[in-house]
């Protein structure tokens, strides 16, 4: 099985491709935008179901709903019908389920399978392969993000000027380059409406395609609430990593290979971890392994017992 | 070991939510037009046949961007209403909604017509952004759709420019305007279409209360129309009739070459208005402003 997962993680790139191209796949959508020079988008039956990962629903190939901006739309109808006294849409219930689910059963791996703007920071950082720590200040701007843009802001403003998708509006970068930034380019009539928050996005996005030059993932390190969210389930997770200290040689490969900064050898299913499973790849003794819950196997194999003597 | 049964017994729980907040069941998908608010209904205003350019303005209670377009196209709604566009406001929520529709209408001040419980649909076009907008001309064919928010700058020319075009084809009829002469006789006069190069007019001539109209060479009365522009040239230019009883009108429709915003027409009256008791002869100038 490890070699296996060493495999996998191998051709993760590849598996990331195609999970980018699963997720914006809607590639009559795009040459109707070019051919119409008129802002448009997907419009596939699809759209009312979550992607695995940050993929804004605007991008015009996008067949999935981002389940970031589902959630603010959600909370802004809660918000409006609290304040219209009216029965709330438990529709919107869905979203927490599908979140649930998958970091239910496995964390944070679809950032570092799926998630589409997770597979760009990859392949930008491939130029330089450096990734420097960032801090831990900017670090906890993903909690801002999360409490703030996510969940605060679009269940307690009701003004029609402000009303809306906080984060995606104000900050997030994966939209600004996937639908914001191809629209503008085809659309005379939507660059009129553009503003200062563009000019924001813009600049933000710019500053963050630079960063992923220098520090591996940093956007999933500072700002993503979607990582956030699914970062709460690492420790909880039916999948989650361990590593054997006995079969460790403490080589610290693991903690160089990881995009995140994670201390690998102290602590395995940090929030921070996206299960990309580069440590495991890396490991010369194979002392991490991951299992499954209640399959009281470990990958690889040999270490059960010491399992049995930790209890 | 309990808190992984625990995290089990979540994921479980959180499974089935992804189930039930699918079955997002819309009852009926029945077009209910929201009459009582506007006081007509949108078939009401297609059929009146005042509006030359209706935009429809897809919309739903989640959409955050839709509430400040739709705040912005109730301005432009008033300002545009005389110039022959009429909008639309097409709420995709079910009709369960209806509260929180007429709620939100409220709050945010519309009063142009809204219907609800739509098919987010129009006319095989799909739509699954909202706002979805689309500009239909007086046939009710679709001439422009836009996808996503805009700006109220950007509707504001658009309209502008349908508006104009309306203008100059002349498909849209302008209010008539009424000229009196005490106590004999009404004209009213109304551009039936106005072109860059050529304009319809139209004039009534009706006599007041008990006359009754001749001419001077009985029985045919006559205008004449002219104007000081010599770029301009009336067909016909002079419109008689012989004369007109009392209670009835007589009408005459003129073609204007030439016009220009600053034209201006005299029409000289060559009338005997006649009652039980005495008959006067009418020498007017009238002057036609267009």
């Amino acid at each position: 099985v490890i070699g296996l997962i060493k495999k996998l993680v191998q051709f993760k790139l590849f598996i990331q491709l195609l999970a980018a191209a699963a997720i914006n796949f809607d590639l009559a959508a795009v040459s109707r935008l070019i051919t119409s020079g008129k802002a448009t988008i997907s419009s596939l039956p699809t759209k009312a179901f979550c992607a695995g990962g940050l993929n804004c629903y605007s991008c015009p190939a996008a067949g999935w709903a981002c389940p970031v901006g589902s959630l603010q739309f959600w909370f802004n109808d809660i918000n409006e019908r609290i304040r219209f006294n009216q029965p709330l849409n438990l529709a919107g219930l869905y979203i927490i389920g599908f979140l649930s689910l998958i970091g239910g059963l496995a964390g944070r791996i679809c950032c570092g399978w799926v998630c589409p703007f997770g597979f760009l920071q990859d392949l930008i950082n491939k130029i330089t392969r450096r990734n420097f720590r960032i801090p831990s200040v900017f670090r906890s701007v993903r909690y801002i993000s999360l409490f703030l843009f996510v969940l605060l802001l679009p269940l307690v403003i009701w003004d029609f000027r402000f009303v809306g998708p906080w984060f995606c509006k104000y900050l997030c970068p994966s939209g600004t380059l996937t639908a914001g930034l191809p629209l503008l380019v085809v659309d005379e009539g939507l660059r009129a409406s553009a503003s200062w928050i563009t000019v924001f996005k813009m600049s933000l996005m710019s500053l963050f395609l630079v960063s992923f030059l220098f520090s591996r993932r940093s956007f999933c390190k500072t700002l993503c609430p979607l990582g956030t969210i699914w970062g709460f389930f690492n420790r909880f997770s039916l999948f989650t990593l361990k590593i054997d200290q006995e079969t460790c040689i403490n080589c610290g490969k693991c903690e160089r290979t990881c995009s995140m900064h994670i201390p690998v050898r102290n602590e395995q299913n940090d929030n921070r971890c996206i299960r990309c499973l580069e440590c495991l790849k890396n490991c010369p003794v194979n002392a991490i392994s991951f299992k499954i819950h209640k399959s009281e196997k470990f990958f690889p194999a040999g270490v059960e017992s010491k399992q049995g003597e930790n209890k | 070991m309990k808190r992984r049964v625990l995290t089990v017994m979540i994921t479980v729980i959180m499974a089935v939510f992804v189930v039930t907040g699918c079955k997002n069941d819309k009852t009926d998908d029945i077009t209910v037009t929201m009459e009582n608010y506007t006081g007509r209904s949108v078939d009401e205003y297609y059929e009146s046949g005042e509006y030359q350019v209706i935009l429809v303005n897809f919309w739903a209670t989640f959409c955050a961007p839709c509430k400040k377009e739709m705040v912005d196209l109730e301005e432009l709604s008033v300002k545009y209403k005389d110039r022959g566009v009429l909008v639309i406001g097409a709420c995709t929520d079910p009709a369960e909604n209806s509260g929180l529709i007429e709620k939100l209408l409220i709050n945010l001040g519309v009063t142009y017509p809204t219907v609800y419980g739509l098919d987010s649909n129009f006319r095989g076009d799909e739509i699954t952004g909202f706002p979805t907008t689309f500009i239909l001309d007086s046939s009710l064919n679709i001439i422009e759709r836009i996808d996503g928010k805009r700006e109220k700058e950007y509707f504001d020319s658009i309209l502008d420019n349908y508006a104009a075009s309306l203008e100059n084809s002349g498909q849209l009829h302008a209010d008539p305007k009424l000229i009196m002469i005490d106590p004999y006789l009404t004209m009213e006069y109304r551009l039936l279409a106005r072109g860059k190069d050529s304009s319809e007019l139209e004039i009534t001539v009706s006599p007041m209360d008990d006359y009754y109209l001749n001419g001077e060479g009985y029985p045919d009365l006559s205008i004449s129309l002219s104007s000081e522009d010599t770029a301009i040239t009336i067909t016909p230019s002079i419109l008689n009739c012989s004369g007109i009883k009392t209670g009835e009108s007589e009408s005459w429709q003129v073609a204007i070459d030439g016009i220009t915003d600053t034209s201006e027409i005299s029409a000289k009256l060559a009338i005997i208005a006649c009652s039980k008791e005495s008959c006067n002869m009418l020498n007017n100038t009238v002057p036609i402003t267009l």
